[in-house]
């Protein structure tokens, strides 16, 4: 990661995935850089994000800068992560066990593990159910991003939701496909092993470049897990079912 | 061609390359590596598949 002017190096460090660690050496897989814009007089410098030599944003406004460089440098991690596989979901654990529920972006997730951690469960994340090769989940520990009605996004500590953090890895002992639907209530059917592994399976970042990786940790996942689908509405009925249903 | 060559010849094909397979208790879980498209056979399916 490089930037152009220090005086944003600390909104920069801010946004850094979980886990970062400074390297002395100058050669990197994938190089990260920010050109910092702004007024210069008459001048106006647009910002600019650039993923080694791709530009990924031009624009006018720092906060959408930093926005996509942070979800940017997320991404790269779950791709480029040698060890782990990278599942959009929200966790939570409950009774010594993972509640993971998959989902692409804008589906819920960060709402309903919101609800699940005011109801007692630890948090492990509201983006990504991070999958060793055991089948575990592993903390994701980055603040939850919870969306207004005007889907502006704000980051809330778990511990201010009434949320403890999780520490080590946890087996799934359910997966829920929950998708919001206003007025919908939540009646999820079963899913077979297999069904649910399509499910994580459409949400793993590697999908397509990794598919026999992913499918062999997926297999694992739901090998010794309940699996749901269904649509959900209110997010405090839906969390009462999903910690009653893992026991 | 003697008519079980017929019958053999008119019967699709299992495709075996660029498929990556993974076997579940009562399932089969196939992705297609070119169309990067996943299937779930349950066991009679999956047994149409192997046949």
């Amino acid at each position: 990661m490089r930037v152009s002017d220090a005086s944003v190096l600390g909104a920069v460090v801010a946004r850094l995935p979980t886990g970062w660690r400074p390297r002395p050496s100058p050669v990197v897989d994938h190089l990260v850089s920010y050109v910092v814009g702004g007024e210069s007089g008459r001048v106006r410098r647009l910002h600019l994000v650039y993923a080694d030599a791709r530009r990924l944003l031009r624009t006018t406004e720092r906060r959408e800068a930093l926005a996509v460089l942070e979800s940017h440098l997320t991404q790269a991690v779950a791709e480029m992560a040698p060890r782990r596989l990278f599942v959009h979901a929200g966790v939570v654990g409950w009774n010594g066990q993972a509640i993971l529920v998959p989902g692409p972006s804008h589906a819920g997730k960060s709402t309903l593990v919101a609800a699940l951690l005011a109801a007692g469960a630890t948090y492990y994340s509201d983006e990504y159910a991070v999958l060793d090769p055991q089948g575990r989940v592993h903390p994701f520990p980055r603040p939850l991003q919870l969306r207004d009605a005007r889907e502006m996004a704000t980051s809330v500590e778990p511990e201010s939701l009434g949320g403890r953090r999780g520490l080590g890895p946890l087996p799934v002992g359910l997966v829920a496909v929950a998708r919001y639907e206003g007025g919908a209530r939540w009646r999820p059917t079963p899913l077979t092993a297999g069904r649910a592994v399509l499910e994580l399976l459409s949400n793993t970042i590697v999908a397509r470049s990794h598919p026999s990786t992913a499918m062999a940790t997926l297999r694992r996942v739901v090998s010794r897990a309940r699996s749901f689908k269904g649509r959900r509405g209110e997010a405090n009925e839906t969390a009462a079912w999903l910690l009653e249903a893992v026991g | 061609m003697s008519k079980r060559t017929k019958d053999q010849a008119a019967r699709p094909r299992k495709r075996r390359d660029g498929l990556v397979v993974q076997e579940l208790p009562e399932e089969t879980l196939v992705y297609d590596l070119e169309r990067h498209k996943a299937h779930c056979l349950e066991a009679a399916s999956a047994a149409v598949w192997e046949a």
